[in-house]
């Protein structure tokens, strides 16, 4: 048995396990006040109580047999993986990164415009017209409404400022 | 309380207010319309637009989206048998075969009728409910607040029905653990921050919203290919029909309507039950009360199947503002946010909201009425409008829903780690949800985790570091063995009803 044909709510639970156990090593790294030895509650009390809940409850999960099983249904956790559009969502995640990475360096304006094109893109619209008569309009709109109407400050992107087109 | 519903009313009829109430609901009718994004996602893109405002004013607002989003979910479930939202699942059972049999307009019509009176009953009794139990729970000690948010969070999870009820405690206690990520308040301590200064604030309760609902659920339409064709889509927006509902029909729903409002009120008090359990439980509360003719008719497009769920989801979305307004205690993950909002607007729900700030106290509670008037008389003719939504193509609404959430979290922060962080949480929520963990419990623990804490540390201190306050105090042990039983029903039935995989 591999692990893509265990039944799904097992891989959770299991996952949740291994979560659970870090979590609660991690908090013997939370450091302590001198005075902590003489209370009843530290800032390590609540997170090594969640993470012992945590150890319990998805014990109790792997342990116990899962309780989704219709007929004919597949819960394996390869079933739940299959057949879907991976690579769009990757692939848009990856545009999402970018954009976190570019908004300050190429500004508002041009970096949500590159994300919006991509974003229609890489969900199929091949159309240059759309692509463009889309994102422009919406983005300047939102630029518009955010610096006017509300007062909030985008700044131009660095590179601007690097290259002297702003000052 | 008179002076309080006057002050409610003056506020709620300023232009801006009734403004925001009218985009709230145009806004969330048409995010809920949405397959696949429901009212969690619609209020929390709200949120960041609702900083400029006052308090109340985004309260406002984002209880017109709260009612839009669930009027736009019945829309989809009707016209597409898709529901934007678990709350009108049960809508789509009559609603789509009444609309298949060419009466698209009128069981939209009707879904908006008893939308409405759902609503508008379930708002006169929050008017009487909600300042009698803010005067009780102002006796309230941190111990009883401690009990009420373990009952709360217990709560969540025993709803969550018998195959989801490890997945739910499991998910509550990973939004606890992610609330304890940052500074600790009390002793001012580091936790879990890894050296990193964008954590020492904690993981904001807007980003983990946005990542785990409007970014997650955008992201998971796009994973799972679409059941519904775009053409479907069009087509339907296209051929509503009369809205027309004849006065024999409304005499024939009308006792459903009473009967779902006061269960559907009932039901969204209690946490973690909601809109949901509300109308499949008045769906299954009409069929039973039924005779044998009208029993045949549910599932084939009766009336009274439609009615029930729609006025009892709007009827528990009112009622979950109960444990919300008084106890400061949401109910749900759709009030979770609005906590997380309120308490980002600097304002502490609770017994002494009531008395503290009782404009916004009242002025929510008046903004249900407005927000169900223009649900009926401004969104129900804008249908056949806001319906040609439908139509527009995936490939450009879920990249704008991904702008959207970004920005909205970048635009409070303006911190781009920010933007990593929720492409992080999303793609850990996505798997969740492949895995079927449900979302809106964690959101629950994450928001109460921090107050929970608080909660317990002070009732610790009062009695001197004992755990004698858990059985001393009559109130905190009346809770807590009602969160007992809570916990047990589940459990018992999970432990008598577990078969062996084969």
């Amino acid at each position: 048995m591999t692990l893509l044909n265990i039944h799904k709510d097992r891989v959770g639970a299991f996952l949740f396990l291994v979560f659970s156990i870090a979590y609660g090593i991690a908090t013997f790294n939370i450091e302590l006040m001198f005075y902590a030895e003489e209370e009843a509650f530290t800032a390590r009390t609540l997170p090594f109580a969640l993470s012992v809940g945590g150890i319990v409850a998805s014990m109790a999960m792997l342990i116990l047999p899962p309780v989704s099983n219709s007929e004919g249904k597949d819960f394996s956790f390869s079933g739940a993986l299959k057949g879907l559009e991976w690579k769009k969502v990757g692939l848009l995640a990856v545009t999402m990164i970018l954009y976190g990475l570019t908004i300050k360096i190429i500004g508002f304006i041009l970096s949500t415009m590159i994300f919006l094109m991509a974003g229609f893109w890489i969900l199929g619209e091949r159309r240059v017209k759309y692509l463009v008569l889309i994102s422009v309009p919406l983005v300047l709109a939102f630029w518009a409404i955010m610096t006017k109407l509300l007062e909030v400050y985008l700044a131009p992107g660095s590179l601007f400022y690097f290259l002297g087109v702003v000052k | 309380m008179i002076d309080g519903i006057l002050s409610g009313l003056s506020t709620v009829m300023m232009p801006l207010n009734l403004l925001l109430v009218f985009i709230g609901c145009f806004a969330g009718t048409f995010i809920g319309m949405l397959p696949g994004l429901g009212p969690i996602s619609a209020i929390a893109l709200m949120i960041p637009i609702t900083y400029g405002f006052d308090p109340s004013s985004g309260l406002i607002l984002m209880a017109g989206v709260y009612y839009g989003a669930i009027f736009g979910g019945s829309t989809s479930s009707i016209l597409i048998n898709a529901p934007g939202v678990a709350g009108t699942v049960a809508t789509a059972f009559d609603g789509y075969p009444l609309a298949k049999k060419g009466f698209p307009g009128k069981a939209l019509a009707m879904a908006a009728y008893c939308s409405f009176s759902g609503g508008t009953i379930a708002a006169i009794f929050l008017l009487v409910a909600a300042p009698a139990l803010a005067t009780v729970s102002l006796s309230f000690q941190s111990s009883d607040y401690f009990a009420l948010m373990v009952l709360g969070l217990t709560a969540v999870s025993a709803f969550a029905g018998r195959g989801g009820f490890l997945k739910a405690i499991l998910m509550t206690l990973f939004g606890l653990m992610l609330a304890t990520i940052g500074t600790d308040r009390s002793a001012g301590i580091q936790r879990f921050t890894f050296g990193r200064m964008d954590l020492v604030d904690g993981i904001s309760f807007l980003l983990l919203a946005m990542a785990t609902f409007a970014l997650s659920e955008a992201l998971m339409s796009v994973l799972k290919k679409d059941e519904i064709p775009d053409e479907l889509k069009k087509a339907t927006a296209k051929k509503i029909g009369s809205l027309k509902v004849s006065k024999a029909e409304i005499k024939e729903v009308a006792p459903t309507v009473a009967r779902s409002s006061v269960l559907g009120f009932f039901v969204g008090v209690l946490p973690g039950a909601g809109a949901t359990l509300a109308s499949f439980l008045a769906y299954g509360m009409e069929r039973n009360l039924a005779n044998d003719k009208r029993k045949k008719e549910f599932g084939k497009g009766s009336l009274r199947g439609l009615a029930a769920p729609e006025t009892a989801n709007n009827a528990a979305c009112t009622g979950s503002f109960v444990p919300l307004l008084t106890l400061g205690i949401p109910g749900s993950g759709t009030t979770a946010v609005m906590l997380g909002a309120l308490i980002s607007y600097g304002i502490q729900p609770g017994p002494r909201l009531f008395i503290d700030r009782p404009e916004v106290f009242w002025s929510v509670i008046i903004s249900m009425y407005v927000g169900n008037i223009i649900l009926l008389i401004l969104n129900l003719p804008l249908i056949p409008y806001i319906a040609r939504l439908l139509a527009v193509p995936k490939q450009f609404l879920v990249p704008i829903v991904l702008f959207f959430s970004l920005i909205g979290v970048y635009l409070v922060s303006f911190n781009t780690f920010d933007i990593q962080m929720m492409v992080f949480m999303a793609a850990i929520a996505l798997l969740l949800r492949l895995l079927d963990f449900p979302m809106a419990p964690m959101l629950l623990g994450f928001i109460l985790g921090g107050m929970m804490e608080d909660n317990l540390r002070r009732a610790l201190a009062i009695s001197d570091g004992s755990i004698s306050f858990l059985w001393e105090r009559p109130i905190t042990l009346i809770i807590l063995i009602i969160t007992v039983l809570t916990l047990l029903s589940p459990l018992r039935s999970f432990f008598s009803k577990t078969r062996p995989s084969k």
